[in-house]
């Protein structure tokens, strides 16, 4: 481009990219990212520093409070959840993520046209195979069942030994 | 919609008998503590039972590999999905012997005071099947879930006794590792799939070798096969990846520390001698060229990892005062040892009868056992002491006679020497390299042999406790059964050592020969499969990064 | 603008898996490595969905290989916040430079 009609430099930029930008796309998106960010610093430190000089400083501990509403602050923000919750949430997420494996096996059923020979021994297969995997889910899941791991009072269910760790987990137990 | 649709036939789902053997055992693990009550010896024979059947399972469905390998439960049967060939049925047999070995040493020592036995073999059981499954296959998304079947489990299991401070650190440091590579290791599945279309190693292989030769992607083929191989060196412990090894091995239970040893790196070992036979096959096709050039950089590549990896584990174990850390450092070095062989393996001089594959399955069948007795020593040493550093060892040559002897034949075979079968397997792994007869061979040698006299150094500490220092410890009857176990483990190398030399090797080269070689796809054949009729993706691929890089 | 094409989604992924391997270097807490590496294994998802998505001939590989790593994720992530917990019972920290009893 030879005709410069933008005078600051940012915009100079701008008017010397533009016609690239039609061609390629690479340059465009690096250079509108670019900007973009350049600009969202540029906007956040302006806005900081206005704020420096425009500001009374006047500090006092409720000032100073995180959470600032004349409601004096109770603790940390930082507080430890009941370690019985990551065993659920564990449970949880292995259940979660099997439905996952549902999905492709749906798709197929759903598909397959038990009219025809190879559509009904598509289904029967398909019956099969989810009973052997869920079959196998299911019997980690009895385990866990039987054996307590799912209690949130853990219990001696199926245990020889309470451990040392459970007596002071039970009084704080219904939450 | 269905044309493609393939239903495995009773005959393709007996073939993987050995696998579905172990699946039933884990399941009957689970199943038998709901009807019958918990029992941690209950579980142990249900493992023990599980393992004996996977072996008889599998030496019948070896009986009937067919010559040049069957790769079963897979469309086009050539692809690898999952393979069945005389290697995945020698690496099954020895390592369920193994893990038979390590359940008896379990109920020697553990049996009793056990609580959750169900879930510790569990634990076992599964990383074992990981194992298999690691050498069975040659489509990348199989073997990143069979490195992490066998990998989840053994995170956890380092960690299995909970009241444990370092065997929790261990776990962390286990899993955090793990996690690391198994992530960049996928990240490199991924962008080979991008480049290749495929996940069929044999597919991207043929294609690699043409792209690594003229340029086209050299880069960005390098970084992601680094970051496949990063994931199968952390399962080696190879030695910018090994940093897991030391601390796992001293952290847990020493039957699951035996377990590791050997199983994860020679399951890793199996599976890099395949996707190495990959490449190699894939040149085979091409000219001398392309052969020297991209091979020779292969070779090149893992020998020094190999020579590095050996060197370090060496050295690293010669200032180790805990007997368990240190036999975890040696483990370091045996991988490099067996990493060699996979170096020379794919040099484009290598030779073509497979006799470093050979080498690697003797070395494995031997380290198996020189493991095996060796931990079980340490193990009934830390069970009736409580210690486990070379100090525990002073004088167990009066206090424990019958286990100092196995001790030695252990040690002196892990060194190398003769007469044990540690020297026989170390020998047929020199006479594969040399055979080769080139540049790389000779350093590796030199290494190797160099490494041997350093190892001496540091097995001979333990052997120089056990007989020349004596500080009036007190004497101890170690279990019979154990004490029976070492010395099997004992008399095995020296009958392997002594007269049984060439057995071993006759056997290893028969597994060897006849590899799987997956059918490389022709690009008709993959539009058969497909229901597309564009050209080749090759040329999509390249048209596609062509339009996006402008 | 122009059209979005497979060098995008290939440039988020890189740019994810970056991110990722700078959160898992820099981090002390061992849940904070763990969720560098569910960045990386995203970025490992958008690459495979990406590349099937674009390629041609029309196959699964790519997708069934993206449910895969989504479960892999999720197993990982449950062996490895339950070994956490269990450092944290031990250790009373998940931080791993507090983890320092084995060494050499």
């Amino acid at each position: 481009m030879t005709e410069r009609r933008f005078t600051t430099p940012t915009l100079t930029i701008l008017a010397q990219t533009a016609p690239v930008v039609r061609g390629d796309t690479n340059i465009e998106l690096v250079t509108g990212v670019l900007l973009f960010i350049i600009f969202g610093f540029l906007m956040a430190f302006a806005a900081l520093v206005a704020g420096r000089f425009v500001r009374p400083t006047l500090s006092h501990p409720e000032k100073e409070a995180a959470y600032e509403c004349g409601e004096p602050a109770i603790g940390d923000s930082w507080v430890q959840f009941d370690l019985r919750f990551y065993v659920v949430a564990l449970v949880f997420i292995i259940f979660d993520v099997e439905i996952a494996l549902f999905w492709p096996w749906a798709v197929v059923f759903g598909a397959a046209d038990a009219a025809t020979a190879q559509g009904f021994a598509i289904k029967t297969v398909a019956v099969y195979d989810m009973l052997f995997f869920f079959g196998i889910v299911v019997v980690g899941f009895l385990f866990l069942w039987r054996f307590g791991y799912l209690d949130w009072v853990r219990a001696a269910t199926g245990q020889r030994k309470v451990s040392h760790l459970e007596p002071t987990l039970q009084p704080e137990a219904q939450v | 919609m269905f044309e493609q649709f393939w239903i495995p036939t009773v005959t393709d789902l007996t073939r993987f008998a050995p696998e579905l053997t172990l699946v039933a055992t884990l399941v009957a693990l689970l199943v038998a503590p709901l009807i019958m009550g918990r029992s941690a010896k209950t579980a142990g024979w249900i493992a023990l039972l599980g393992t004996a059947a996977t072996i008889l399972a599998t030496l019948r469905v070896g009986g009937s590999v067919h010559a040049e390998g069957i790769s079963g439960l897979a469309r086009p049967a050539a692809a690898g999905m999952l393979i069945l060939d005389n290697l995945t049925v020698y690496f099954k047999i020895v390592l369920m012997l193994f893990l038979a070995g390590v359940t008896i040493l379990w109920f020697i020592g553990s049996a009793e005071k056990e609580q959750h036995g169900e879930e510790f073999f569990v634990l076992l059981v599964g990383s074992a099947l990981g194992m298999v499954l690691m050498t069975a296959t040659l489509n990348l998304l199989m073997i990143v879930i069979a490195i992490e079947l066998a990998s989840l489990p053994s995170y956890a299991i380092v960690a299995f006794n909970k009241r444990n401070r370092t065997a929790a650190e261990a776990s962390l440091k286990y899993v955090i590792f793990g996690g690391v590579s198994a992530a960049i290791m996928l990240y490199g599945v991924s962008l080979l799939y991008g480049l290749y279309h495929t996940l069929n190693v044999a597919d991207i292989a043929a294609r690699a070798v043409v792209h690594l030769n003229t340029g086209h992607n050299s880069a960005i083929i390098c970084i992601a096969l680094f970051c496949f191989f990063a994931g199968v060196a952390f399962k080696i412990a190879a030695v910018p990846f090994h940093f897991w090894c030391p601390d796992a091995f001293e952290g847990a239970q020493i039957e699951v520390t035996t377990w590791l040893s050997v199983s994860s790196k020679a399951a890793a070992l199996v599976l890099l001698l395949r996707i190495v036979d990959a490449f190699s096959a894939a040149t085979a096709a091409h000219s001398m060229v392309i052969q020297i050039t991209v091979l020779s950089g292969l070779a090149w590549g893992l020998g020094i990892i190999a020579a590095v990896t050996c060197t370090w584990g060496n050295f690293a174990a010669y200032r180790q005062q805990n007997v368990k850390r240190m036999l975890a450092y040696s483990s370091i070095a045996h991988a490099g040892y067996m990493l060699m062989a996979a170096a020379i393996f794919v040099h484009p001089n290598a030779p073509a009868d497979h006799s470093p594959i050979a080498a690697v399955l003797v070395y494995l069948l031997i380290y198996a056992f020189m493991n095996l007795g060796a931990f079980g020593i340490v193990a009934m040493v830390q069970w009736k002491t409580g210690g486990e550093t070379v100090d525990a060892f002073n004088g167990l040559g009066r206090r424990a006679p019958w286990i100092a002897v196995p001790m030695v034949f252990c040690l002196v075979s892990l060194v190398g020497l003769p007469p044990f079968a540690g020297f026989i397997a170390k020998v047929w792994l020199l006479l594969a390299l040399g055979e080769a007869g080139n540049t790389l061979c000779w350093t590796l040698i030199v290494v190797a042999v160099f490494n041997t006299l350093v190892s001496l150094f540091f097995y001979f500490r333990i052997v120089k406790a056990m007989f020349l220092v004596d500080d009036g410890r007190d004497a101890f009857t170690p279990p019979i059964a154990g004490t029976a176990l070492v010395n099997v483990c004992g008399l095995i190398l020296i009958l392997f050592g002594v007269i049984f030399i060439n057995q071993p090797r006759d056997i290893a080269k028969r597994y060897a020969a006849n590899l799987f070689t997956p059918a490389v796809l022709k690009p008709h054949d993959r539009r058969a499969t497909a229901t597309s009729t564009t050209p080749p993706d090759l040329a999509s691929m390249r048209t596609e990064l062509a339009d996006g890089s402008k | 603008m122009a059209d979005i094409g497979l060098m995008h989604y290939l440039m988020l992924a890189a740019a994810l898996f970056c991110c990722g391997i700078f959160v898992m270097m820099t981090k002390r807490n061992a849940i904070g490595i763990l969720i560098g590496v569910e960045l990386v294994l995203n970025s490992v998802n958008i690459n495979f969905i990406a590349f099937d998505r674009y390629r041609l001939i029309h196959g699964l590989d790519g997708q069934i290989a993206a449910l895969f790593v989504i479960l892999l994720a999720a197993a990982e992530a449950a062996v490895a916040v339950a070994i956490c917990m269990n450092l944290y019972k031990n250790l009373n920290t998940i931080d791993v430079d507090r983890g320092d009893a084995l060494h050499g």
